[in-house]
């Protein structure tokens, strides 16, 4: 036996209303880079490297100005290979508003190997991401005129797993 | 109430413009308080915050100051007041009898914002800020001029505490260096640019960037962790009503009624009182709140001699006027009274303090207060 | 802290609200645009509010909606005056003419509310001096419609 939700809908009484915004267009928010200008100089030079945390021997990449973990700052500047795998995965879905039309696109986390830390990035556009699975390995494709930022990682094309057909027979 | 004691503190050196990013500015408050005493992230098990959203431009501010703060994986929360609020909250988490360690910090940069519009959005939105008369000057202007009238005090007398101030701030090597004047007259102060008739430019405490970090034990922990911790022995809070039509404001009745709280806790009175650090936005509020806390008679704030080596110092290094960072100025009242009386104050320090009293306030006027009554500890 | 590199943005962050103002303010907009005042007594302590409350701070005591209202005049004693010439707008402070701002008690209530002072030179004003309201031509119901006090 199904049962009904039914409530009554008050009436309310409407009085007048004041606006009220909230405006802070003259805001401004201050960063400091001094962490990033070394890491910023060796992407113009197409290599890649990662700071190391000493007490806890975590490797953040890109860099990091504090360690969480254990409060310090970490200065020991380590080498980071141009492998990764993907760390996670999710396929967004798109409404144009206008035609209605639905088109799907992907949101890919990746790791490098030897780091901890994950970050957001594209998929070459080769790759079917509808069969992207978690630990597939990647490679960085660099932009043909590196400027000295996180765009000079354009995007990540896809490697042989070598454990593919093991896994398949299981 | 359980003792519990303030071991270690910290605050930088307050500037107009701070160039530099708020997530290292917080990261060196609070590795400095902990250095200084020798401790360790691990030993830390709370974190208070006392941020402001509107101050920082992003909601939820704490959550990104997380991690420099020292609060990765441990016990954090916020309270949107001024810092020595947000000491109150830390002494209440201690006395639960569930942490060992408090740090709690404060501050804000307003270099990034402006500072006096914003105080805009604090009145009323139905009735007082579509026609935008009040804020934070248009209210002292009010206050100094109740005052003025009831008790027949002139500006010049209270030109006099903020040239006092403002001598005591150049003795201050951390003091914002717009207010260290060592050789200002009372001719300067009333001469200067007028913000709100009759408040002068050099009568108000002007805002710069800063940012202070304390660190509070219970007293088994407190006597291991250092030798000369200070008590907290009392402490009391109390809020006045919101509008500023309804309050009589030449006199401040609810830091009457937090002082009487505090000093029943503590057990004194305000004659054994040896100094104070009281937290004043404008010069002549420095004279209503000594009268409300008993220091002095009602009208009789400016006969009484509060000079560093008077009878009753009142703000030896400087007070607000000296630098106020919004949110960190609470804990720079208590960071100094506890200064002095460790006997760490080099060129403004009191001569032999036992008992201190360090205030603070938040909203129009002094609308809501808080005092804290500290005692030297150790030996 | 020797060579650093900060970089600076400009934020844009812009919320819009509206607030219902109450059944109660409602009440004193609706007589604010027929050019009279009104206010709320307290039944506990006789009060008088203007604006109106619905809770009376000190006893803690509702006040109905439809009963104690209270007719007052366009009189009132000034309070406190304070003379600046900054303007409060939201993105900052700027320096226009010199405008005299003052707190004025309406005669029978025991609130101050906070307008200008119009016509007057700053040298002639005196705390305690009678003033009566200047209202707007055309009223809308808003705060606005009372343009300042002169002198009664």
């Amino acid at each position: 036996m199904s049962k009904k939700m039914e409530y009554d809908r008050k009436e309310y009484d409407v009085t007048r209303t004041m606006p009220g915004n909230w405006y802070l267009s003259s805001y401004k928010f201050r960063y400091s880079l001094d962490h990033l200008q070394p890491w910023f100089k060796k992407l113009k030079e197409k290599k890649l490297v990662g700071t190391q945390c000493r007490s806890c021997n975590t490797v953040f990449f890109p860099p990091r100005l504090v360690c969480g973990y254990c409060l310090v700052k970490p200065d020991l500047w380590v080498d980071v290979r141009e492998t990764a795998q993907v760390a996670t995965f999710n396929i967004t879905y798109e409404k144009n508003p206008q035609t209605g039309e639905v088109v799907e696109k992907p949101v890919v986390c990746v790791r490098h190997d030897g780091t901890d830390t994950a970050f957001l990035a594209q998929l070459s556009p080769e790759i079917n991401f509808r069969e992207t699975y978690v630990g597939m390995p990647l490679k960085v494709k660099w932009r043909d005129e590196p400027e000295g930022n996180i765009g000079d990682l354009e995007y990540y094309e896809p490697l042989e797993d070598e454990a593919k057909d093991l896994r398949k027979e299981e | 109430m359980d003792k519990v004691g303030i071991v270690g503190y910290y605050y930088m050196k307050m500037s107009p413009d701070l160039i530099y990013g708020r997530y290292n500015l917080i990261f060196e408050t609070v590795r400095g308080a902990l250095d200084s005493v020798n401790l360790k992230k691990k030993d830390i098990t709370t974190v208070i915050s006392a941020t402001n959203d509107y101050y920082d431009g992003r909601t939820i501010s704490n959550a990104y100051c997380v991690e420099p703060a020292g609060a990765y994986l441990a016990d954090e929360s916020k309270a949107e007041m001024d810092g020595a609020f947000a000491a109150q909250y830390g002494l209440m988490r201690i006395l639960s009898g569930n942490h060992k360690l408090a740090v709690v910090w404060g501050g804000s940069t307003p270099s990034c914002y402006p500072y006096d519009s914003a105080q805009l959005y604090q009145t009323d939105p139905t009735f007082e800020r579509p026609i935008a008369l009040v804020n934070n000057i248009t209210a002292g202007g009010f206050q100094m001029r109740a005052y003025m009238e009831k008790y027949g005090v002139s500006a010049e007398d209270i030109a006099k505490v903020a040239v006092k101030n403002r001598k005591n701030a150049a003795k201050n090597p951390l003091a914002n260096p717009e207010a260290q004047n060592a050789n200002i007259t009372v001719d300067d102060v009333l001469k200067s640019d007028i913000l709100s008739d009759p408040v002068t430019e050099l009568m108000y405490a002007a805002p710069c960037d800063g940012l202070a970090a304390i660190l509070l034990a219970p007293e088994k922990q407190a006597l291991k962790i250092t030798d000369e911790p200070v008590w907290i022995k009392g402490v009391g809070s109390n809020q006045d009503p919101y509008y500023l039509g309804d309050r009589d404001l030449s006199e401040c009745k609810s830091m009457e009624m937090a002082a009487k709280m505090a000093f029943d806790g503590a057990g004194i009175t305000a004659k054994d009182v040896d100094f104070a650090e009281i937290f004043e936005q404008y010069a002549h509020e420095e004279l209503i709140l000594a009268e409300a806390i008993g220091l002095a008679e009602k009208g009789k704030a400016n006969e009484l001699n509060s000079e560093i080596n008077g009878d009753i110092p009142i703000n030896p290094s400087g007070g607000a006027i000296a630098g106020h960072a919004p949110f960190a100025t609470g804990l720079m009242r208590i960071i100094e009274a506890v200064k002095q009386l460790q006997g760490k104050a080099d060129g403004y320090q009191v001569k032999d303090p036992k008992v201190a009293i360090a205030t603070g306030q938040i909203g129009f006027c002094a609308q809501n207060n808080i005092l804290y009554v500290l005692e030297k500890g150790g030996n | 802290m020797t060579e650093q590199n900060v970089v600076t943005n400009k934020g844009m962050v812009r919320a819009e609200f509206n607030f219902w103002v109450g059944k109660y303010m409602d009440k004193f907009y609706d007589n604010l645009e027929n050019k009279k005042i009104v206010g709320n007594k307290c039944p506990k302590c006789s009060d008088v509010f203007v604006p109106p409350r619905q809770v009376c701070g000190k006893c803690n005591e509702t006040i109905p909606l439809e009963q104690n209202w209270v007719d007052l005049t366009d009189t009132g004693t000034l309070k406190n005056y304070t003379i600046t010439k900054w303007k409060i707008t939201e993105r900052g402070s700027r320096k226009v003419k010199d405008s005299i701002i003052g707190m004025v008690q309406i005669d029978g209530s025991n609130t101050a509310i906070i307008y200008k002072l119009l016509d007057v030179d700053p040298a002639d004003v005196k705390t305690g001096m009678k003033v009566k309201i200047e209202w707007n031509d055309k009223t809308k119901g808003e705060p606005g419609d009372i343009k300042g006090f002169v002198k009664a």
